[in-house]
């Protein structure tokens, strides 16, 4: 029963670390750009169709694996920098219901172009060989594949904190996040830190669409899902926080996984639950700063 | 560009005619195309069994105006998307009868819209024959006289699968996703169980929700539950989904595996798809041996550049089915089309294919076998492949009756 409970709790960290990697860009961009960024979801699964491109032309090799998840970050990255510079940049000054729709808009044109290019039917992406197999934990088989996830995630969440804390690109998010108009007053150009933001978490919302793609099935609609937990990551973590979205996303995860074990039909309301909680205790979220 | 060049000549023709002041009424009274109506689901997660309907359809009304059509008339296909919404089936359906005049309809993709869809032909009396929606309640309480399927209906294939599961497995686990067609599947399952294997018992039900991306939580209970099998009524992304989480925990040495399963599900998952597993199919190429079979599945390569899927068998079927409906009956009324389709001995695909009075459904069979590498086939299929004839596991007219009258 407990070996049941700590494999339950990894396969909960290693989904949370998925939903982190998404999440933390979702989160940089709500913090310093203060967009909501419906695209959120479509740029992961753009990665994740990305990913199958690159897997399926190198033969579904360990090398296929390493390539897509290098390039379809990148792919995606692109397309982040591209929207911002030449359509949501052209409508910054207006109101945000209009970067709103703009994103929504984004999110439809995405998932009409994959059906273009990829069609109608759902894919698969194999795990890459080395990682195909499983490691014994206490006697119980755990996925490799999952261990990287976790792995990968932890060295993302070391590698953004490192960036926030110690470059300057990073201070001067940090300082937009809190007020965004002083950093231009001190002579930063603005826009340029919004694009390059843009594009980094688009990055990160393509990595975890590569990472992704393995695990479950690549088809049209994994945008939904996990972009409505992404939203969530960013309201209880606290909009712009890096370690909140950990924390968030770790949480989130952790109790989607026990609580199947408890009360599995009540699984899916776990999430808006915490939610709730979060607003109404604590509306700056986990570890976002008091407006 | 092809089809400009062709309406261009059309009107190049018709200009011409007009020209030469030939009398050509005559002609295009007997020429006016029989319009079929198909309302499907080309958009949302069962879209891609709604081309394979399409393109089946498209290639069997292909087939018939190239051998002339039907009593001198060609036949046109008028598709709309209704997008896995009943309410957008009822209303594209409707405006393809009122607005569009289409003469009959052929069957949508998702059950949800096939129960709308049964109910607008009913209203309007037109015949409807059904390639892909499979709730017994379209044979049940909407059965009405125009309607037909080809299906095997939720209840042949749940009873077909507690026979194929075997006496010597007795205690079964089962995972669906959270929807109508899944917990009315485990309900006939158990209820035929309890008849040819009295000894099992469900003991373990999982209920994911439908497009749930983390399977792991289902696939740790269900293996601690220590079943002898596991009866899936998981399907599409959700089972390759599951499949490929389910494998590295050593899920497949573990237990035993049954599950529904699409051609398309083997075609994505490829050589990722576990051998010995199970599986449940509709209507698989590669289930009948037949030249006819064998000609079908070169004719939609040819057309298509892809295997066709189960979807694709049982709409060019259908197709067939409305077409020869149609020319053996004495007039072109639903009534008399309706009469005639009940007459039929169809010879399709699978082999020869009959309606009953009872609740017009096809005697359609069903397939079970493990799946493993098919000679031929660049993907997995299944070997030591089982027809399952509709009439073992078919509800008599009695029990359809009392489940009517409920």
């Amino acid at each position: 029963m407990l070996t049941d409970i700590l494999i339950q709790l990894l396969s909960g960290v290693s989904r949370g670390m998925i939903l982190f990697v998404v999440a933390s860009g979702l989160t940089l961009i709500f913090g310093v750009l203060r967009i909501a960024n419906f695209a959120h979801g479509s740029f992961y699964m753009m990665a994740a169709f990305t990913a199958y491109a690159v897997t399926t032309a190198l033969g579904g090799s360990d090398l296929g694996f390493v390539a897509s998840l290098v390039v379809a970050p990148l792919v995606v990255a692109a397309f982040g920098l591209v929207f911002e510079f030449f359509l949501l940049r052209r409508i910054a000054k207006r109101e945000h219901l209009y970067q709103l729709i703009m994103t929504f808009a984004a999110t439809l044109i995405i998932s009409d172009g994959i059906k273009m290019i990829w069609g109608g039917a759902y894919r698969s992406v194999g795990y890459p060989p080395m990682l195909s197999g499983s490691l014994d934990i206490l006697g119980r088989p755990f996925p490799a594949y999952y261990l990287l996830v976790i792995i990968l995630g932890l060295v993302i969440a070391a590698g953004l904190s490192w960036m926030i804390e110690r470059t300057r690109f990073g201070r001067t998010i940090s300082a937009a996040v809190v007020d965004p108009e002083m950093v231009g007053a001190l002579g930063i150009n603005v826009p340029r830190l919004y694009t390059l933001v843009f594009g980094l978490g688009a990055w990160l919302a393509g990595v975890g669409g590569a990472l992704a793609a393995p695990i479950g099935s690549v088809s049209l609609g994994i945008d939904n899902s996990i972009i409505i937990e992404s939203f969530a990551v960013v309201i209880i973590g606290g909009s712009g926080s890096i370690p909140g979205a950990l924390a968030a996303a770790l949480i989130i995860g952790i109790v989607q996984s026990l609580g199947i074990m408890v009360a599995p039909r009540l699984a899916i309301a776990f999430i808006f639950i915490a939610l709730c909680a979060v607003l109404l205790l604590r509306p700056q979220g986990l570890l976002g700063r008091r407006v | 560009m092809n089809r400009f060049s062709v309406s261009r000549r059309g009107v190049i023709a018709a200009a011409c005619s007009a020209v030469l002041g030939l009398s050509a009424t005559q002609a295009q009274a007997e020429e006016k195309p029989i319009k079929i109506g198909l309302t499907t689901d080309l958009t949302g997660i069962a879209a891609t069994y709604a081309k394979a309907q399409v393109d089946a359809v498209q290639l069997a009304i292909d087939e018939i105006n190239a051998a002339g059509g039907i009593k001198g008339r060609k036949l046109e296909l008028l598709v709309r998307d209704s997008a896995l919404k009943p309410e957008l089936g009822s209303s594209l359906t409707r405006d393809l009868i009122v607005r569009e005049k289409v003469d009959y309809l052929i069957g949508p993709d998702a059950s949800s819209v096939g129960v709308a869809v049964t109910n607008v032909a009913k209203q309007y009396k037109k015949v409807v024959v059904m390639t892909i929606p499979n709730t017994p309640r379209l044979v049940g309480e909407l059965f009405h006289p125009y309607f037909f399927t080809i299906v095997p209906s939720g209840t042949m294939l749940a009873r077909a699968m507690a026979e194929g599961i075997g006496k010597d497995n007795q205690k079964i686990a089962f995972i669906g996703g959270d929807y109508e067609a899944s917990h009315q599947a485990i309900k006939y399952f158990g209820d035929w169980l309890a008849k040819v294997n009295p000894n099992a018992k469900i003991i373990n039900q999982q209920w994911p929700k439908l497009g749930e991306p983390d399977f792991t939580p289902y696939i740790t209970q269900l293996l601690s539950a220590q079943p002898d099998i596991v009866f899936s009524y998981l399907w599409g992304a959700d089972l390759i989904a599951f499949i490929k989480q389910a494998k590295p925990y050593g899920f497949f040495e573990k237990t035993k595996f049954a599950t529904l399963l699409f051609l398309d599900d083997l075609v994505a998952l490829g050589d990722d798809m576990p051998d010995g597993i199970l599986g449940q199919m509709y209507a698989p190429p590669f289930g009948t041996k037949s030249p006819k079979m064998d000609a079908f599945i070169k004719k939609y390569q040819d057309k298509y550049g892809k295997y066709p899927s189960d979807w694709a068998v049982m709409g060019y079927d259908g197709m067939m089915i409305l077409a020869e409906g149609i020319k053996t009956a004495e007039d072109w009324d639903s009534d008399s089309v309706s009469e005639a389709i009940l007459k039929l001995k169809y010879d399709g695909l699978q082999g020869p294919l009959t309606f009953r009075d009872v609740d017009h459904q096809g005697d359609v069979p069903s397939f079970l076998g493990t799946t493993g590498k098919v000679e031929g086939l660049p993907f997995k299929g299944l070997v030591n492949i089982q027809r399952i004839e509709a009439a073992t596991v078919m509800p008599t007219p009695e029990e359809i009756l009392a489940d009517r009258n409920k």
